[in-house]
């Protein structure tokens, strides 16, 4: 009877204790970041502005319109999703493509993008359904997608596994006779670790394997392999300061494909919470990767008969990308956004380029800003 | 030096993590504590490096194709 009541006593204490957290004005959301439980309702609306420039020229500009949602579907569920819109404008820059599918002397194209996922929760794991289309002059990609997590008792360890099947119908503006596709399956592992009270990690492992046209239909000597297999290893450590009232998030990423490039990439961001409706994030990317074993900055190659492009994605390079974001809370549920970035890409950045590849320095910019709101 | 990198995050795996009780877990619900903070600039950011890098994935899948690869 007394072994009664102490375990009441205790049920009863933690309950007080998780309902004065959820009290916390903007501090809970519902579940740690491992997921596992429907997140609360929320809708983001806003637009991103990018331009880039090469060689002292201005090249292309792209305007993006976009919408994302997390709402409740039926029972334990939540449905999400999200709408772009690119609208791009411009010359695409030197031995690049673009952001959308046409590049080449001047570009003027469209891309209409949606996703929706459909998320179950169910007591120790979800299961989730997505899919997704993106549509251009010249591209159509149609993407279906499973995943399910899977969590610890005690919810500090969640496993996730995905896959998706993706097919792409690819075709030229300025060549009819381009009719081609490309089939690819991707799949994920994952594990996601509360560390201590402060802080948690997430690694994942993802791998895909394509088959089909890769080569870019607007570069008549373009000529890549037609399959590509590739490896990315993702971690994300995240560590709360509250001496500082501030999160540090640390993302490495390492990546490996069939075509020899190996690509390693860091990001630092500090959220820097400022009084009660203010947070500032300073953040910090760079990136590097190997140049693909076909690849050459000879134009035309000397053999037209072998694997070839002179793409500069598919060069020695590097890049540092520097931004500043800024949040404000205009009531509770009510936030506006803006962020800026800018980014600087050159061969002199890689870390571990072999060959010097005379590729022109790139830059590019762009600013998001957003309107937040959030459901209880 | 991908060997020690891979080493150095299975330590922090295999050896940091200490039990944490619900009643524990205030800072690591925070929005500022989520993996994904903003999956609106999420997605917008990734569009931009997957279409000037030729690294990808890692995050999620079936995000879906584009023209831009």
């Amino acid at each position: 009877m007394k072994k009664k009541q102490l375990r009441r006593n205790e049920r009863n204490r933690v309950k007080a204790l998780l309902s004065a957290a959820l009290l916390i004005p903007g501090l809970y959301i519902g579940s740690v970041s491992a997921q596992t439980a429907p997140s609360s309702p929320e809708v983001r609306i806003g637009y991103m502005e990018y331009r880039d420039a090469q060689k002292s020229d201005d090249r292309m500009r792209v305007h993006t319109p976009h919408a994302w949602f997390r709402l409740p579907g039926f029972g334990k569920s939540e449905v999400e999703g999200s709408l772009t819109f690119d609208s791009m404008s411009g010359a695409s820059p030197y031995f690049l493509s673009t952001l959308s599918g046409a590049s080449g002397m001047g570009v003027d194209d469209q891309r209409k993008a949606g996703d929706l996922k459909y998320t179950h929760y169910l007591d120790s794991f979800s299961v989730g359904l997505g899919g997704a289309i993106s549509t251009e002059n010249d591209y159509l990609s149609k993407t279906i997608s499973g995943e399910s997590r899977i969590w610890s008792d005690d919810k500090n360890t969640t496993f996730t596994i995905a896959g998706s099947l993706t097919g792409d119908d690819i075709s030229s503006r300025i060549d009819a006779r381009v009719d081609e596709d490309r089939r690819t399956g991707s799949v994920l592992v994952g594990i996601t670790q509360v560390i201590d009270d402060k802080s948690l990690v997430q690694s994942n492992v993802s791998f895909s394997s394509g088959d089909g046209y890769y080569s870019d239909p607007y570069k008549p000597l373009d000529n890549r392999p037609r399959s590509r297999e590739e490896w990315a290893w993702l971690t994300q450590y995240r560590r709360f300061l509250s001496d500082y009232d501030a999160a540090l998030h640390l993302d490495y990423r390492l990546f490996a494909d069939s075509w020899d490039v190996m690509a390693h990439n860091v990001s630092v961001a500090w959220y820097q919470n400022i009084g009660e409706s203010w947070v500032i994030r300073p953040s910090i990317r760079y990136y590097t990767q190997s140049e693909a074993s076909f690849f050459d900055s000879e134009v035309p190659p000397v053999d037209r008969e072998k694997r070839f492009s002179a793409d500069q994605r598919l060069s020695d390079f590097g890049s540092v990308t520097a931004g500043i974001k800024l949040e404000y809370a205009m009531a509770k549920d009510l936030s506006v956004s803006v962020s800026a970035d800018v980014m600087h890409q050159r061969s002199g950045l890689a870390a571990f380029g072999h060959e010097a590849t005379d590729i022109k320095p790139f830059n590019a910019a762009f600013g998001i800003v957003q309107l937040i709101k959030r459901f209880p | 030096m991908n060997k020690h990198v891979c080493i150095l995050i299975l330590l922090v795996l295999a050896t940091a993590c200490t039990p944490v009780k619900p009643w524990q877990k205030g800072n690591l619900a925070r929005r500022d504590m989520a993996i994904t903070t903003d999956p609106f600039e999420s997605n917008l950011r990734d569009h931009i490096f997957d279409s000037k890098e030729a690294a990808r994935g890692g995050r999620s899948v079936g995000g879906g194709g584009c023209g831009c690869n």
